[in-house]
């Protein structure tokens, strides 16, 4: 089970260093893609079932989708995509940003506190994941609702040059 | 790990595709004939010359359908677990308790559609 964590994790750093590594946006894409399957694997492994099938289906389907469209709507031509060095505080800002989110993370696992050895029977599974989310997160289940209605009428807004009345 | 072995049939097609599809990639490259010539290394665009070049700017609008799919999308994911439980509950005489905030949730993205629908969202002009 270690092998199957370390072979995942792997995939999943070698492909994200090659999204931010590749100079054509379509091959940071489809890294992308990759990066966000071993993501499942790695769900799959710590019994969360459902996100894992959730992340391949909306991530790794939908949002991807979304990304390559932004890329072709983007259209840069290979004079845009040519080897540019950021300015040096540009540089810095970015590596102290990145050093916060990786520090904070660090902190938070740290400070996690629950038994994850002994998992309940059918943890993380679809019905066990959607016993607790009509019960117990039922508000957030519905303001989830709200956000996609006002993410469909936002979209609807930008998108659209001119609305019927 | 317990519960993960029924996940083993996945992982061997995952497996098998990459291994099948590097072979044949890698056969085709290593027996494969190669006389390039000017007219086999042209673009080919239904067999008449091509105009432009392929790198045009898309229209937004398809943005928008994208858009619209991966809200659906999301909304269909929270289907899924209701779905699978409502016959449980119902049998728990729970049935009204997880109705109900699905009735809710997808009558908001039913308006949410109904508007995007009057408004003309869907058109495609």
């Amino acid at each position: 089970m270690t092998i199957l964590f370390y072979i995942l994790a792997g995939l999943a750093l070698i492909s994200a260093i090659a999204v931010i590594s590749f100079r054509q946006p379509v091959y940071s894409a489809l890294s992308l893609v990759v990066t966000l399957f071993s993501l499942a694997g790695l769900y799959l492994t710590l019994h969360a079932e459902f996100l894992a099938i959730i992340q391949i289906l909306t991530y790794a389907g939908a949002i991807l989708i979304l990304f390559v469209f932004i890329i072709m709507l983007l259209n840069l031509n290979d004079d845009e995509l040519k080897e540019q060095t950021p300015a040096l505080w540009r540089r810095i800002v970015l590596a102290l940003l990145g050093g916060f989110t990786f520090a904070g993370l660090w902190w938070g696992v740290s400070k996690f506190e629950g038994d994850v050895k002994n998992l309940p029977q059918g943890f993380g599974s679809i019905i066990n994941s959607g016993k607790l989310l009509f019960t117990e997160y039922v508000l957030a289940f519905e303001i989830a609702g709200i956000l996609l209605t006002v993410a469909l009428i936002g979209a609807l807004v930008l998108a659209k040059r001119r609305l019927k009345i | 790990m317990e519960g993960l072995q029924h996940y083993t049939p996945l992982l061997m097609i995952f497996g098998l595709g990459i291994v099948f599809a590097g072979l044949f990639l890698l056969l085709a490259y290593a027996f494969g004939p190669k006389n390039p010539t000017a007219s086999k290394l042209d673009v080919y665009e239904c067999g008449v010359p091509s105009m432009g070049s392929a790198r045009e700017r898309f229209s937004v609008k398809f943005f928008l359908v994208a858009m619209l799919f991966l809200l659906f999308d999301v909304e269909v994911v929270f289907l899924f677990p209701w779905a699978v439980l409502l016959k449980t509950f119902k049998e728990a005489g729970m049935g009204a308790a997880v109705f109900w905030p699905m009735f809710v949730f997808l009558a908001m993205l039913g308006l949410g559609l109904l508007y995007e629908w009057r408004r003309g969202g869907l058109d495609w002009d």
